[in-house]
């Protein structure tokens, strides 16, 4: 292959943003686990010398359990935007015509929205006297008003909405790629629509739904605006605790510490999972 | 293509119409709100008026006009940058290609804050040791935005490459065309969607970024969302629907016209 | 030094220190003294009010920097009193001792330069800690009297009533990240006699069924909209916002044992490093005038730190409820230790996050 003959340009290529973002974000880092190092000294200050006392209080089992529940979170939010932003795409990119503009148009609004006023948008339709409880009253299913706010229900809903455009702005391009030619062969020969989807346009959409929810994992991970309103202060999260000592208590040695631990989780997350897909990619096309 | 109607038909056309809806639902909500009598904001509002748009403050506006600045900037760095980074990744096997992955991904995993606070820390050190006074400056958000919005565009044109045959370049190069030349006549056009999805990713994450500018912000140059927010946490006014909806409004116009473009290049791309 | 007992004599002798002032336009022409702020209507308010009688007695500018007094103390700390980014910055009792502590403020004021701190109540006056005080919050509840009186209830006077089964899913009560936390203080003391130990509202807690967390402004006045909510543990400042909506609440300090405190205070700080500690001083003596402090009360619903506005305006009906009964709400205020509130604050978070969030 001639392409091995630029190996030292693909290197420059790969140098110069990586380059960047040791110096900018890589030394704010280091600057950031030595914080996480120091003993506090009150707010928003931090003494001399080195401990591991902020990593210690880390081992209590109670932010091993928020870390789940984050994790459990993300992953409940990864895969129903994926259920409901796969199908969605697949019509807008590949059947859809003129009205998939339309689609789209509603996608790119919905993301343009602001997380704070949409987050207050999702309160005005989920408290106790709004449309959705008006709805569930009107067709009957409830009784009485319910309270969808304050828990996880209201939180999976408003990042469920934050992470549906994401996942149709990814899969769109990666949809629309997919010569129809593979389709119509496939329909020439009798498959039915389903069996053209599973066979053949979910596995060459595969390295775009992978990336989208790795992202979307990731993103979710770190999470604070949306929680912190729609939450109604009842569910706790890993940033929701880091917010906590960054913004309030500002003991920035612990909160550095707690971001570095939840930091290193989600890198190992999302190197799991993308080791899984590639595992499962190797199965599937063999 | 002929089309055969069919349960198929239905079934993912309700998919789509639920998935509408629930796109639409907060929206509908904030469009609404913006538009009642001007004042402290309630659902539904009672009386229709666009008070509210008239009594958005100018200084808002200079907000705006430097959020989208830094916006176009940072995801303009980015984009760049990332192709980069995604082309070496994807056409070569280089020996530390899966760290530098991880590591240009790693600033999307941190939570926002957290870098922001990482940002702001590396600044002040780096005024007191140097004088270098980043902090508050256009350049310093830059920096941070930058950092920030490279894993998005990384993903979406690693992606795109991934799935892409290396067949095109190739014969572009057995015709004889240098690198550069097969990047920006076969490479780019074919990435060039992804490219762009990914900059208007890196754009709206800059332009709505919270905890990240929180604390890098500065009188000297406001940003919207910092704006908006330091005003919420005082109260609630219908100006801040309004200033909300003219943004979405405005990026959704600028992206329609954008994505019309990019189903374009893409079409014509899958004829060459 | 002549100039600035010429200026001071004016200053005393004038009724109006925008008048005073202008005699010397020159001094602080083509500066601009930097303000941190709160944002939001507060910010638009103090653009109408200050702003121009600042620029009509001193020529000079003003920038603000909106965010939240924990974002300026952030923001103080990281600059250590060098390129310090703003010359003034609003701080409440919780945070002040803190500054202080750190050597982050420039607690030296000038009679001259700020003859109005002569009105504010002695306690609020500055010291060693703090600049002076530009508004005072009383802290209580908010309640709906109708929803109240037509469910046979009693008006919350004391901290029991809020137990009562009928209000369960109606009650709003601050996230313990939210700044009027500092509630959660009164009635730890009337649980246990203990402020700093947070088990007492824990305990009280336990009997109020689904209550409605808030830990922002906007969360709060969504839901209230929807008509869920009949008390609110919150400022009386919020009465004013309510009453925009069209909703008419009543705001009471409940009693606590031998006190009915609640009463907080935000003071005006000059940051060490500035260079602009006299324009600030006359920024600070305006905010703490009859003519802005009455305006402020009426417009935003904050309690005036002056005493003579405050006095004043405890006539109107509309208005008694913003401001404070009696100077023993802040003798009350004045017992709580700060510095011990601090070090509990990271206990009291710890402890709320595992009984109250999930």
């Amino acid at each position: 292959m001639k392409v091995s003959r630029n190996r030292r340009a693909a290197g420059l290529l790969l140098a110069v943003p990586v380059g960047f973002v040791l110096i900018t974000f890589g030394s704010a880092l280091i600057l950031f686990l030595l914080e996480s190092l120091h003993p506090s000294t009150g707010m928003g200050s931090s003494g001399e010398g080195f401990t591991l006392e902020n990593y210690g209080r880390l081992l209590d089992s109670y932010f091993f359990e928020v870390l789940v529940r984050t994790a459990l979170i993300s992953l409940v939010v990864t895969a129903l935007s994926l259920v409901v932003a796969y199908p969605f795409a697949l019509y807008v990119a590949r059947y859809a015509g003129r009205f998939g503009t339309i689609c789209l148009v509603v996608v790119l609004a919905s993301h343009g929205m602001s997380l704070v006023v949409r987050a207050l948008g999702w309160i005005s339709i989920l408290t106790e006297g709004g449309p959705a409880n008006q709805a569930l009253l009107a067709l009957g299913l409830i009784s009485h008003p319910i309270r969808l706010l304050d828990g996880n229900f209201a939180l999976v809903v408003g990042l469920v909405h934050g992470f549906v455009p994401l996942f149709v702005l990814i899969l769109y391009p990666v949809l629309h790629a997919i010569d129809p030619a593979f389709e119509r062969a496939a329909e020439g020969l009798g498959a039915s629509r389903m069996t053209v989807i599973r066979k053949i346009i979910w596995p060459l959409s595969l390295p775009g739904v992978v990336a989208a929810s790795l992202l979307c994992f990731a993103i979710c991970m770190g999470v604070y605006t949306t929680t912190a309103l729609l939450a109604g202060g009842r569910v706790t999260t890993f940033p929701i605790l880091v917010q906590q000592q960054i913004s309030v208590v500002m003991n920035y040695p612990f909160g550095a510490a707690m971001a570095m631990a939840l930091l290193v989780v989600v890198m190992g997350m999302t190197w799991a999972g993308s080791a899984c897909a590639r595992w499962y990619a190797a199965i599937a096309n063999p | 293509m002929k089309r055969r109607s069919s349960s198929f038909d239905l079934v993912i056309f309700a998919i789509v119409a639920t998935t509408l809806v629930f796109l639409l639902a907060p929206l509908v909500v904030v469009v609404m709100n913006s538009i009642g009598r001007a004042g402290i904001a309630s659902f539904p509002p009672r009386e229709l008026t666009f008070e509210s748009y008239y009594a958005i403050p100018s200084r808002w506006l200079t907000a705006l006009v430097d959020s989208v600045w830094l916006g176009i900037a940072a995801a303009g760095l980015a984009a760049a940058l990332a192709t980069s980074a995604a082309l070496a990744l994807s056409r070569t096997r280089l020996r530390h290609g899966g760290i530098a992955l991880v590591l240009l991904r790693t600033p999307l995993q941190a939570p926002s804050l957290v870098v922001g606070i990482a940002f702001l820390q590396l600044y002040v050190w780096l005024s007191a040791s140097s004088g270098v006074p980043l902090r508050g400056s256009f350049v310093g958000l830059l920096l941070a935005h930058t950092v920030v919005s490279i894993p998005s565009v990384l993903a979406v044109v690693l992606a795109r490459l991934n799935a892409m045959d290396s067949q095109y370049e190739e014969a572009a190069y057995g015709l004889g065309a240098g690198p550069v030349r097969t990047f920006f006549r076969v490479t780019l056009p074919l990435i060039g969607p992804a490219v762009l999805s990914g900059v208007y990713f890196a754009f709206l994450l800059s332009l709505d970024n919270v905890p990240l500018s929180l604390f890098l912000a500065s009188s000297s140059f406001p940003l919207l969302p910092i704006e908006l927010f330091t005003s919420a946490s005082f109260d609630l006014t219908r100006t801040l629907y309004a200033v909300a909806t003219i943004v979405c409004v405005l990026t959704t116009v600028l992206t329609t016209v954008a994505f019309r473009r990019l189903t374009a290049t893409l079409v014509t791309a899958a004829q060459v | 030094m002549i100039r600035e007992c010429v200026v001071g004599l004016l200053l005393a002798a004038a009724p109006l220190v925008g008048a005073a002032a202008q005699s010397s336009p020159k001094e602080f022409a083509g500066q601009t003294l930097r303000v941190a702020i709160f944002g939001g209507t507060w910010q638009q308010w103090q653009q109408k009010t200050i702003e121009p009688l600042f620029t009509k007695a001193t020529g000079a500018k003003v920038e603000y920097t909106p965010g939240a007094p924990a974002q300026f103390l952030a923001a103080m700390v990281a600059a250590k009193g060098r390129n310090v980014p703003f010359d003034l910055a609003p701080l409440g009792d919780d945070l002040l001792l803190e500054a202080s502590r750190q050597g982050l403020l420039l607690n030296d004021y000038s009679k001259a330069l700020m003859p109005n701190v002569d009105k504010l109540f002695d306690e609020i006056k500055p010291n060693q800690v703090h600049g002076p005080s530009d508004f005072v919050s009383l802290n209580g509840v908010l309640y709906d009297e109708e929803k109240f009186r037509s469910n046979g209830l009693p008006p919350p006077t004391n901290w029991e009533v809020l137990n009562n089964p009928k209000l369960a899913g109606h009650i709003a009560i601050p996230d313990i990240t939210f700044v009027y936390r500092i509630i959660y203080a009164n009635i730890n003391y009337w649980k246990t006699g203990d402020r700093y130990n947070l088990d007492g509202t824990l305990e009280w807690l336990k009997n109020i069924k689904n209550p409605i967390v808030y830990n922002d402004f906007p969360t709060l006045q969504t839901r209230f909209n929807s008509g869920e909510i009949w008390a609110v543990l919150g400022s009386a400042g919020y009465i004013l916002r309510f009453r925009k909506q069209g909703r008419e609440m009543k705001f009471v300090i409940p009693q606590s044992r031998d006190e009915k405190g609640g009463v907080t205070f935000s003071s005006l700080n000059i940051i060490k490093g500035t260079t602009k500690a006299r324009l600030a001083q006359i920024w600070i003596n305006l905010a703490i005038s009859d003519e802005v402090q009455t305006s402020m009360v009426k417009e935003i619903g904050f309690g005036a730190s002056n005493r003579v506005v405050s006095d004043k305006l405890r006539n109107d009906p509309a208005l008694k409820d913003l401001l404070i009964d009696n100077e023993e709400q802040l003798k009350i205020a004045a017992k709580t230790d700060w510095g011990k509130m601090t070090a509990v604050l990271p206990q009291w978070i710890d402890k709320w996050d595992r009984a109250v969030r999930r």
